[in-house]
């Protein structure tokens, strides 16, 4: 279980408090707040890459040198990939083997575009690489932080399909990170409104 | 890179260099030699910079004295680099070590630089080792503070935090996203620092903090040619200083082709050339 409480984070002179907010395994959440109020700095601290500076964060534990469960896909994919590896390269570096292959159809990716940099590649396909990337089979919950707000429909449509069905078979937790309404109530089994 | 150091310019004026060294080298003669009888002729077939008060030919004593520059220069500026290096690494530990570097450099940017090499050289005891000193622990600041910026921005990148979530040990990280980075902007820095380092040798053996004045380096062959220059002995001051501009132009631009190199490349974030 992921869960975070009365948690906030100081950059600086700046205070931001987190919502309280508890992730299950398998459980599709959805959070919806405006831009600004911080939303990618609680996907940094859920995913362990900010320490909280007050309240309570529980996350599922992990061995030293292995892949943290608790994976996070951003927005800008393109920030995501070293431009100095080929996507193969970047994919290995998670994978630490060519097991990313079977995923590769599920989530569109061409396997052409492995030797490619990720300059080589369009926004749409780096993110569903971005994707499989985070997909390890130790990964048991999944932070997606706006991941399809600059994509096309069609291909936001194929991504969250195949989302939502590894998260129903594997028991992935997902938590969807938005200010897209409409998509968490489409996407998710609950939807939690973070004001400010 | 490669194709920076392919370029057909950068290519032979590197072979230039490296001809003129591995000359200077090989160069029979010491230029230590008297001919009293051959005192102050000008440049001739014979003598292609001419000779001085004592005879002695100045085209050996320019080669030597270049090759001496480029032994402690090199030397130099590899110890100024590698200091620049490892202060930039250890500020990315915590933000105690990044306030502490960044308060060494600021220390050491803000006194006056010649002055800085004068006092460095007279702790060391002047001569070649007590130049190499100065000169390393006088010009690590503003490399270091660039690598430090860089090595941030770095640090700061999503994929470098994420490679850390993918179970990467720290070195693997840093060896796989953080040197192919910075180590180009380092080598280029390192030779932008080396023009820079020649030319304050240069001045401080001219002041008389330098190398031994009866071995031949630039700074003694311009030092004592300005004692002539009145007297109509223009080749003394020209001819060695021609040489040594020739040098530090021909290293400058093979710098800025680095740079332009990286600026070019993917992931750049190269600012400016100046090291001075």
């Amino acid at each position: 279980m992921l869960q975070l409480r009365n948690a906030s984070l100081d950059y600086g002179n700046t205070h931001i408090p987190f919502p309280d907010l508890t992730l299950e395994p398998g459980q599709r959440l959805g959070l919806f707040g405006p831009s600004g109020l911080g939303k990618s700095s609680l996907a940094k601290v859920l995913a362990g890459i900010e320490p909280l500076s007050y309240g309570e964060l529980t996350l599922p534990g992990f061995a030293k040198g292995s892949a943290n469960p608790v994976q996070w896909v951003i927005q800008q994919s393109e920030f995501a990939f070293n431009p100095r590896l080929s996507i193969k390269q970047s994919l290995r570096e998670s994978w630490r083997s060519d097991d990313f292959m079977v995923l590769l159809d599920r989530y569109g990716v061409d396997p052409r575009w492995l030797n490619r940099r990720p300059s080589q590649v369009s926004g749409g396909q780096l993110q569903r690489v971005n994707l499989v990337r985070a997909l390890l089979p130790s990964t048991e919950y999944l932070i997606c932080d706006e991941i399809t707000a600059h994509l096309d429909m069609i291909t936001q449509q194929q991504i969250w399909q195949a989302l939502s069905e590894e998260a129903c078979q594997r028991k992935l937790g997902l938590l969807v990170i938005s200010h897209d309404e409409d998509l968490l109530n489409l996407v998710c089994d609950d939807v939690l409104h973070w004001t400010g | 890179m490669k194709k920076a150091l392919l370029q057909p310019t950068v290519l032979a004026l590197s072979l230039c260099l490296l001809a003129l060294i591995l000359l200077a080298g090989f160069w029979p003669s010491s230029g230590s030699e008297l001919a009293l009888l051959d005192k102050n002729l000008p440049p001739s077939l014979n003598h292609l910079f001419g000779t001085d008060w004592l005879g002695r030919d100045l085209f050996s004593r320019s080669l030597k004295a270049l090759l001496a520059s480029f032994y402690t220069g090199g030397l130099a500026v590899a110890l100024s680099c590698s200091i620049a290096l490892l202060l930039a690494m250890f500020a990315q530990i915590n933000c105690a070590a990044r306030w502490c570097v960044d308060l060494l450099v600021d220390v050491f940017m803000s006194l006056p630089h010649l002055l800085l090499l004068i006092l460095l050289a007279l702790v060391f005891g002047g001569a070649q080792h007590g130049l190499i000193m100065a000169i390393a622990l006088s010009h690590w600041p503003r490399l270091t503070r660039l690598l430090r910026f860089e090595m941030q921005a770095i640090n700061n990148a999503p994929y470098f935090q994420l490679a850390k979530q993918f179970g990467q040990s720290p070195l693997t990280v840093i060896r796989r996203h953080m040197l192919p980075h910075v180590i180009p902007q380092w080598l280029v820095g390192g030779m932008l620092l080396f023009p820079h380092a020649l030319t304050h040798m240069a001045a401080l053996t001219f002041l008389g903090f330098g190398l031994d004045p009866v071995n031949p380096s630039m700074g003694a062959l311009l030092s004592q040619a300005s004692q002539y220059l009145l007297t109509g002995h223009w080749w003394l001051a020209l001819c060695p200083g021609g040489l040594l501009l020739i040098c530090l132009l021909i290293l400058s631009y093979i710098a800025n082709a680095f740079i332009t190199a990286l600026r070019r490349g993917p992931q750049t974030h190269v600012s400016g050339g100046e090291f001075a």
